[in-house]
């Protein structure tokens, strides 16, 4: 849903940048502005959130949790100097982490790390919620196929790979969002492709059998 | 300076600076595993491409477009009763302040209201009794009321709470200076028949 289309947001209001729209919702509490910062980037957050997770209740949930803390922290937390949308992301990611956490924090064995992947075991443990056992939102073919690979990272790959994609984001940003150097940042990137390659491999030796 | 392979990610989503990029072009022109390594990771970059953005539920858009209004309808009330109790107290200050000016202004010794009594130290009232005001004390007045015995004499000592003792004996000391010899017995005759008075501060 675009909500430019059912509200008739003015056309100005699509041209200004974030910075001034999030003044004219702090300052006017002007609701238009408001719906035009998510009209621009409800999608992304959304696809993030459902990324990480993969279960259409608990991205809608995460996704409202987000929101109202936007809303309602944007007048004491917010700095304006910075990227409305980076401290966005920064609240999702930490709702998406906290709940990913949860999901695992009952597990009652012993952590081990491998320095091959860079992960822990609780890294290598799929979800609860991974696709498959809950109902998944219905995508194309390929979306939905990439987003089961990714689903299958460890979980600070799979932040990395969906912040830079569905984003942009520099690695910067990205190292600064989940408290990490940006070398590190950089070699979670490089593992996750690592193991996505193996990934498409296995799928595609998988398909080669039955044909 | 990270790992070289981890600097293939930095070449390939362009996080490079100009000098940087030529660099690592030079290392890859040397390095075949290098250059191996980098394409593999940029097909699989290639295909993240794939990936569309999912919108989220007209509903939960829905939602949280309500919360944002609902919040700015809060914030507008909280703004008025602000104003309101911002109006109030200044009010109450203002009130309580003059109410402070007029309590003073009372208070003062010199005012018109605590003349008619500052300025009477002590005074026989046609009553007989005696009105004194602590020396020094403006404000603080006593009133006394004396008795007379049987011998006629005038009793005053016990009438009065003992922190004045001193201020009554003054009073009475200058009294008693202003007291003149009789040298008329005649005139000590025609008093005698009116009043007989001493003074007792025992």
């Amino acid at each position: 849903m675009r909500l430019n289309k059912s509200d008739n947001i003015p056309v100005n209001y699509e041209k200004m940048k974030d910075r001034e729209l999030v003044h004219l919702f702090r300052k006017k509490d002007d609701q238009l502005a408001f719906q035009e910062l998510m009209n621009r980037h409800q999608a992304k957050i959304y696809s993030y959130i459902y990324s990480m997770i993969q279960n259409r209740e608990t991205a809608n949930d995460i996704f409202q949790e987000t929101f109202t803390k936007v809303i309602t922290k944007m007048d004491d937390t917010y700095n304006e100097q910075g990227k409305w949308i980076a401290w966005v992301m920064r609240i999702a990611h930490n709702a998406t982490i906290d709940h990913i956490r949860k999901q695992k924090r009952f597990v009652d064995v012993k952590s081990s790390y491998d320095e091959g992947s860079k992960t822990d075991f609780y890294d290598r443990l799929p979800d609860e919620d991974s696709p498959g056992q809950q109902e998944k939102l219905e995508l194309d073919e390929s979306t939905s196929s990439l987003l089961k690979h990714i689903a299958n990272l460890p979980e600070e790959q799979r932040t990395v790979v969906m912040l830079r994609h569905y984003y942009e984001m520099p690695f910067k940003e990205i190292a600064e969002i989940t408290d990490v150097s940006i070398n590190t940042a950089l070699g979670r990137m490089r593992y996750a492709l690592i193991n996505l390659r193996k990934m498409f491999d296995e799928e595609h030796e998988k398909e080669s059998k039955y044909l | 300076m990270s790992k070289i392979e981890d600097r293939c990610i930095a070449y390939i989503y362009n996080e490079m600076d100009p000098a940087e990029r030529l660099e690592f072009e030079r290392e890859l022109q040397k390095d075949e595993d290098l250059l191996i390594e980098l394409e593999t990771l940029r097909r699989t970059a290639g295909c993240l491409n794939g990936l569309r953005c999912i919108e989220p539920p007209e509903f939960v858009v829905n939602s949280v477009k309500n919360k944002a209004e609902s919040t700015t309808i809060k914030k507008t009330d909280a703004g008025s009763y602000r104003y309101l109790f911002a109006s109030a107290a200044i009010t109450l200050f203002a009130v309580m302040v003059y109410g402070a000016v007029i309590i003073q202004d009372q208070q003062r010794p010199g005012s018109a209201d605590s003349n008619s009594t500052g300025n009477s130290e002590a005074s026989l009232s046609t009553a007989g009794n005696i009105s004194s005001v602590a020396a020094g004390t403006a404000g603080e007045m006593e009133e006394i009321s004396p008795w007379v015995d049987h011998d006629e004499v005038i009793h005053f000592h016990e009438r009065f709470n003992r922190g004045s003792v001193a201020s009554v004996d003054s009073m009475f000391n200058h009294s008693l200076k202003k007291l003149t010899r009789v040298n008329s017995s005649r005139t000590v005759q025609q008093v005698q028949q009116q009043i007989h008075l001493t003074g007792g501060n025992r």
